[in-house]
């Protein structure tokens, strides 16, 4: 039956079957072979974790974040930011190359997306790189890169998305997690911008000289863009609203900054903008519903108990599960789609994570999404790659070997992030009040459960009863109450 | 749009319906903090309103300074702070009524807008299926020949129809349990808060996934044009 499963799977990836397809035939025919949810009217789980959504609040962040991002895209934020960045940076030995990394960081805070920054700030800066004499493959694999920083930088899309997908098995929450993201974001964005110096150096030609006045002038231009960011995180973390209100903000300012203050977008613009994040919110919820499914049914099979026990048998250090764990993200991101990874693949892990280990479900949360950052790059199922590949007219395999070094850079940074795991807790100690310091656990063997654990060896019967139960009544949707 | 306005001014009423108000609890914790002898409520009557309004005035001056102008010329000092200072008025104005004439505030507005976001989301869907935007891994198609590749792409629209066919099945029974409970009891099987009922509401999953299947069979059976690719992938 196993086989049978695995070869429907691989028959939808085979003939380019939609995601959505994918993961819901899996759904729908683990259900039917290894539970006794087989006839149709039990599958209705597929459906009524569409119709739960209408009671889920954190769910608002996604599709809030998606449209404030299509706003202030389609308003020429990308252009201000560009040349403000240009202004401040531009006269650095490959100052040129930093400013579109800087760019890129803070486009990424502004639209949450990774491919959106690349296609917004690359169209701009890649044609500029290579005007002043940068490298192409250079200057494609930097701006390639530096675009998948939206993954980490706050509010990103893929942090909302592993905050609600983990949200059943461990606590995180969005706005703990999108702290977290903002130093090794800065750590991704400082490495990138050493090797931009170092590159830079090469070049030849004059570097422009800094000028106070277009600075000046270019930030009076590009000020209302840069403080969404501070908006959106000083609003959730001086407890004025939650990750989900932060989201109406963010629409509510990129409207009145967009069509009020630049002037650079009509009402009819800011419709067909919010009909293409409508689009996009189209193409990405199917995929999160569905893959509640799958993860109803692995809870069902009881897979995350099975999956500790192996990992207690393996008898791995936290250093060793940890590099077993990201070797295997990084090849999942590099065959899967992130998101769909995410929601598969998250919830499993971060369980084991913390019970065995005691890894900080926010420490590997930041881990997961800078392998689902990798994700955007290494080939084969690579979005950024596309991106690039499309929006600058290049051969794939040339993008491919581009990004080489910048990747190189990246895995360098989710090592550190990984051992070092102050890089991410330390904002979150700092806040809380706590040592700024929070140690690996180097000798760190599997332990007993850090938390309370699910009771053991629950019947399939009693889960799926329960799980049908859950479906029925009207659960109040949960409260979405700002952290402290 | 709506769904995010709706969000946002519940956001507005909650913050500035707060008592005491955040700002007031911030300041009177580091004042307190350096030895201030203030009360929350205190600094809740005077000075967090008059920092408010201070912070409301600059930016609305900020926001009219910098604002790009259709004509080109810009306004004198003088006629930018009148502007800013009855932009002010009337933003304090409309906040401060909306407040007292409303202080339950919208209850109703994160319902409503998550019922919004299952009914664009799903009709995104379609239109997406519409635009051929669905995410999908490419290399699938791309491991055959160039001759069977349209034969595979029907397969696979057809697969996708017959998957969305089983979700407007179950979306169905799903509608028709909804129905059946409301209309024995019109008060029960309500979304929480708008009191609209499920079956209303819960109607957007079997139409979108038709309207899926619809287009997948037509273009399947070439009888609908494929769409354009897009220039980029999203």
């Amino acid at each position: 039956m196993t086989l049978l499963v695995i070869a429907v799977v691989l028959a939808l990836v085979c003939i380019g079957a939609p995601l959505y397809v994918i993961v819901g035939v899996t759904t729908a025919s683990c259900l039917a072979a290894f539970t006794d949810l087989s006839t149709i009217s039990k599958l209705q789980v597929l459906v009524q974790h569409m119709e739960n959504l209408a009671t889920k609040q954190e769910f608002l962040a996604i599709p809030l974040f998606v449209a404030s991002g299509a706003i202030m895209t389609a308003g020429g934020i990308a252009r201000r930011l560009v040349e403000l960045m240009q202004a401040l940076l531009g006269a650095l030995p490959g100052g040129l190359a930093i400013a579109a990394v800087a760019a890129c960081m803070f486009f990424a805070a502004i639209s949450g997306s990774s491919p959106v920054t690349l296609i917004a700030v690359g169209s701009m800066m890649f044609p500029a790189l290579v005007q002043n004499r940068y490298p192409e493959n250079f200057s494609l694999g930097l701006i390639t890169t530096a675009g998948s920083l939206g993954c980490l930088v706050p509010p990103s899309l893929s942090m909302l998305i592993y905050a609600i997908s983990v949200s059943g098995a461990v606590s995180v929450d969005a706005s703990d997690l999108f702290l977290a993201g903002l130093i090794p974001a800065c750590l991704v964005a400082g490495l990138l911008s050493v090797y931009c110096v170092w590159q830079g150096r090469k070049v030849p030609g004059e570097r422009p000289r800094f000028s106070l006045a277009e600075v000046k002038d270019k930030a009076k231009a590009g000020a209302w863009s840069l403080l969404l960011p501070i908006l959106v995180l000083g609003g959730i973390y001086g407890g004025w609203y939650t990750p989900s209100q932060a989201g109406a903000v963010a629409v509510a300012y990129s409207l009145i900054v967009t069509i009020w203050i630049h002037r650079e977008l009509t009402l009819k613009r800011a419709f067909v903008a919010l009909v293409d994040a409508a689009e996009l919110m189209g193409a990405l919820l199917p995929i999160i519903v569905l893959a509640f499914g799958l993860n109803e049914f692995l809870a069902l099979v009881d897979v995350q108990e099975r999956l500790l026990a192996a990992v207690r048998a393996m008898n791995l250090s936290a250093a060793g599960f940890l590099l077993l764990v990201n070797i295997a993200l990084v090849v999942l991101g590099a065959l899967m789609d992130s998101v769909s990874a995410t929601l598969i693949f998250a919830p499993m892990l971060a369980p084991v994570a913390y019970q065995v280990y005691g890894i900080d479900p926010i420490h590997f949360g930041v881990i997961f999404v800078v392998n689902m950052e990798i994700g955007y790059l290494a080939p084969p199922v690579a979005t950024n790659l596309f991106v690039a590949s499309a929006i600058f007219k290049k051969p794939f395999a040339q993008v491919a070997r581009a990004v080489m070094p910048t990747l190189a850079i990246t895995c360098l940074a989710l090592l550190l992030i990984i051992y070092i795991p102050t890089i991410s807790l330390g904002a979150l100690n700092l806040r809380d009040g706590r040592p700024l310091y929070a140690a690996f656990p180097w000798a760190g063997k599997p332990a007993a459960p850090a938390v309370e654990t699910a009771p053991e060896g629950p019947s399939l019967r009693s889960l799926t009863g329960k799980l049908i139960d859950e479906l029925e009544n009207d659960q109040p949707p949960p409260s979405d109450k700002p952290s402290p | 749009m709506s769904m995010g306005l709706v969000v946002f001014v519940d956001v507005v009423h909650r913050i500035f319906s707060r008592s005491p108000g955040r700002l007031a609890t911030l300041l009177a914790g580091v004042l307190q903090h350096f030895g201030g002898d203030v009360t929350v409520a205190g600094l809740d009557a005077t000075v967090a309103p008059g920092i408010i309004l201070g912070v409301g005035f600059l930016t609305v001056y900020a926001a009219l300074r910098t604002r790009a102008q259709a004509s080109g010329r810009s306004l004198g000092r003088g006629a930018l702070v009148l502007r800013a200072f009855v932009g002010t008025v009337l933003i304090t104005v409309l906040v401060q009524g909306f407040v007292r004439l409303r202080p339950e505030g919208m209850v109703w507005a994160p319902y409503s807008a998550l019922v919004t976001l299952l009914w664009v989301g799903l009709i995104g869907a379609s239109m997406a299926t519409y635009k051929g935007r669905h995410l999908a891994l490419e290399m699938g198609e791309k491991l055959w020949p160039a001759s069977l590749q349209p034969t595979i792409k029907r397969i696979a629209l057809i697969v996708t129809a017959a998957f969305s066919l089983l979700i407007v099945l179950l979306g169905s029974i799903s509608l028709a349990d909804h129905f059946a409970a409301w209309r024995e009891s019109p008060t029960s099987d309500l979304i929480p808060a708008v009191d609209w009922p499920k079956w209303v509401v819960f109607a957007v999953v079997p139409y979108a996934f038709a309207m899926i299947a619809i287009r997948l069979v037509g273009r399947a059976l070439g009888l609908l044009p494929e769409p354009e690719p897009p220039e980029v992938p999203t």
